[in-house]
């Protein structure tokens, strides 16, 4: 019985005008979103590649100078841009996608695409996730707001009660019928989508971005089925189809469109990210931590002495000057940590107070979870930014060493190196989280949505049984 | 088939069915007359199952309807004043999602054979329901119930609203049912209608079935006379208080 009113719910919305249009004006923003997400990725990711080279032609052209000039002439981290962007950018777009690899700082990622829109930013922003989070759900809303309100006026509810049609079998259909002719529209243009985006090159495997489609696909599948879910029963408390299309209307303006902006906005300002001169001055000081510990720079000719296992300075088989810029350098990371740590530490209250909200606007949870499995959220951009500090302070040392030793019987910086040195310099490899660390960190994200779809199903349970009863008892 | 044994409703302080007692066996159509909130409708939704009884019972071919929802309706047709078809779908498919409703699946042909048995011909019945007229969704609900092949139909107000050439169409439909053997229930505010298609007429009033005649022993004036001195009782008891 359930797959006969799921049937017939197809067929019905196939034959619709109404679900036509909307359908058409769906797909057509699904395809136009993406085929301009993918030339925004792809011209991005040209830029980054020429990026990248030229960086290892200036970095190998420096010419001859001393290897600590060098790490302050410094290299690029340039983050890759993640295969599935062009599905949703999630912070992409205001997160730095590179990093200066400078001695003694470690700056914060530059290069945010937003800054360089301009007006045609909210083109920028017209990504396929944003459509399937935000206009899909009205999109649903407007197709079914009569799901059950329309049979309640037409008499066809009543009908049904008298064949021995009950509240599960009412429901199951309608859902049925509902996902079957979503799907129609909904399942080729998102599969579509993730292929396109997918192709993109990035720095997942093949296994790991299937594994992550497969994980998008289920999110959007039991997001926009918990929307179907709401819809339908909202549809049968209603009174009318009127009634039902107002409330509905209301629904997705309050809970998909207000809600995750009011979120934000009340995340961003109980938990304000200290301002850019702040940490800037921070930063700076942190690079001159050892400067300022008398303490620790007294100490530091008896440490060089003890660690090489001679009596005198003039003993030391290595240049003083580089083995005391690499102890700055060593001296700085817990000071970076401590830095960091604490805007990291502001960024997760923000993403709590997210968390919390999540559970008034599913929409929440979905934006986490897909900007997660697409490689686009703050985990990812703090892989780049830990993986970019690592290679800095592998690349700084490998200079400061060569200073300290090859420089040994040089007086302060008067050694020099050259290309040779330069070349030694691997350039910045970043690999992206694998699938099962994304997985497990939006476990909460992911109950939150599986709890939308299990209590919207109870809802429309509940619902249908309270509008058939009232409709064979009028 | 259709019993009704003490049957009362009420909803609050208002009786609506007071101590119904009936029955319609097997090649009979019952018709009750009666005004608007006499409890013709409430007698119907009762065996239908759609209302609890507060006391007696409301049989189907022995078994209470409120007991047994799904198996009595399953030996049930039910044509409502307004039969409420799918816009979008033609008469035969609508009437293929009723069957498979019931749990019944036919055969195109048979959809067809039970829909022209009905008074629908085959190039309406291919037609989409939304511009159907009420004659032809009425005809549909007929159909429904002799492809479902149901033993009992109930009939609410199904002549209201019909133009006379529908209405008499829908009569003969109901007379070929009822010669078929099939025991029929129907509310009607229609006397001469009552006349034509019953077998027996029952008067209700204030919830009360108040008369019960048998139709081929009386004219169709005669039974209006009973009809409207039922409907007077109250109005000159009211006067001469």
């Amino acid at each position: 019985m359930i797959s006969a009113i799921a049937h017939k719910e197809l067929k019905t919305y196939l034959r619709s005008g109404v679900f036509l249009a909307v359908a058409a004006a769906l797909t057509g923003l699904i395809v136009m979103s993406v085929i301009l997400s993918v030339q925004r990725v792809t011209a991005f990711e040209h830029e980054r590649a020429s990026a990248v080279a030229a960086d290892r032609t200036i970095w190998d052209e420096q010419g001859v100078k001393n290897p600590h000039g060098a790490a302050h002439f410094a290299r690029y981290a340039f983050r890759p841009t993640p295969t599935l962007a062009a599905f949703d950018p999630g912070v992409s777009d205001y997160a730095g996608m590179a990093l200066w690899m400078e001695a003694h700082y470690q700056n914060p990622a530059v290069f945010r695409r937003a800054e360089e829109r301009g007006d045609t930013g909210w083109i920028a922003s017209l990504s396929p996730a944003w459509i399937l989070q935000t206009m899909t759900p009205l999109f649903i809303f407007l197709v079914l707001f009569g799901a059950i309100a329309g049979e309640r006026e037409s008499g066809t509810l009543r009908q049904n009660a008298a064949l021995g049609v009950g509240p599960r079998v009412l429901a199951g259909g309608k859902l049925g019928g509902a996902a079957l002719s979503l799907g129609v529209v909904i399942a080729p243009v998102l599969a579509g989508a993730l292929f396109v985006a997918a192709g993109a090159d990035g720095a997942v495997t093949l296994e790991d971005n299937a594994l992550r489609i497969a994980g998008l696909t289920l999110a959007y599948g039991v997001f926009l089925l918990a929307a179907g879910a709401i819809a339908i029963g909202v549809s049968a408390l209603c009174r009318d189809r009127r009634s039902a299309l107002i409330a509905l209307v209301s629904i997705w303006a309050v809970s998909f469109v207000f809600t995750p902006r009011l979120a934000g906005d009340i995340a961003a300002s109980a938990h304000p990210e200290p301002d850019a001169g702040a940490l800037t001055a921070a930063l700076q000081k942190a690079a001159r931590g050892l400067g300022a510990d008398a303490e620790a720079m007294a100490a530091l000719p008896s440490d060089a002495m003890a660690e090489y296992g001679v009596a005198q300075m003039e003993d030391l088989p290595i240049n003083f000057l580089g083995y005391r810029l690499q102890r700055a350098e060593e001296y700085a990371y817990d000071l970076f940590a401590e830095i960091y740590g604490q805007l990291g530490a502001v960024h997760d209250a923000q993403e709590r107070i997210l968390d919390a909200a999540s559970v008034i606007s599913p929409v929440i949870a979905v934006k986490r979870l897909s900007s997660g499995l697409a490689g686009v959220d703050r985990l990812h951009q703090q892989a780049f930014i830990d993986g970019a500090e690592e290679h800095r302070r592998k690349i700084v040392e490998q200079l400061n060493r060569d200073f300290m030793i090859n420089g040994a019987d040089a007086v302060g910086a008067a050694y020099t190196a050259d290309e040779d040195l330069w070349r030694q310099i691997e350039d910045f490899d970043h690999r992206a989280l694998s699938f099962r660390v994304v997985a497990g960190s939006y476990v909460s994200s992911a109950l939150v949505l599986l709890a939308y779809l299990l209590g919207s199903i109870v809802f429309v349970r509940w619902a249908v049984a309270r509008a058939q009863k009232r409709v064979v008892q009028s | 088939m259709l019993e009704a044994k003490n049957l009362s409703k009420s909803f609050g302080a208002v009786n609506a069915l007071n101590d119904l007692n009936l029955s319609v066996q097997e090649g009979e159509i019952l018709c009750l007359l009666g005004a608007n909130g006499a409890g013709k409708t409430t007698a119907i939704n009762l065996f239908l199952g759609f209302l609890e009884p507060s006391s007696g019972e409301a049989l189907i071919d022995g078994v209470a309807a409120h007991q047994d929802p799904a198996g009595t309706k399953a030996k049930l047709g039910y044509i409502p004043e307004q039969v409420a078809l799918y816009p979008q779908l033609s008469g035969l498919e609508n009437l293929d999602y009723f069957l498979r409703l019931a749990g019944v699946k036919a055969k195109e042909t048979e959809l067809l054979e039970a829909l022209e048995a009905a008074g629908l011909e085959r190039a309406a019945a291919r037609r989409k329901a939304g511009t159907y007229s009420k004659g032809m969704r009425q005809k549909v609900g007929i159909g429904i119930a002799l492809a479902k092949k149901a033993p009992v139909l109930l009939l609410d107000e199904p002549l209201s609203g019909l133009d006379p050439s529908a209405a008499n169409g829908l009569c003969g439909s109901l007379r070929q049912l009822r010669d078929n053997g099939r025991a029929i229930l129907m509310a009607t505010h229609d006397v001469f209608r009552a006349k034509e298609v019953g077998t027996r007429i029952g008067i209700m009033k204030g919830g009360y079935l108040v008369d019960q005649l048998e139709a081929d022993k009386l004219d169709a004036r005669e039974i209006e006379q009973i009809y409207l001195s039922h409907m007077h009782d109250g109005a000159d008891a009211a006067d001469a208080a």
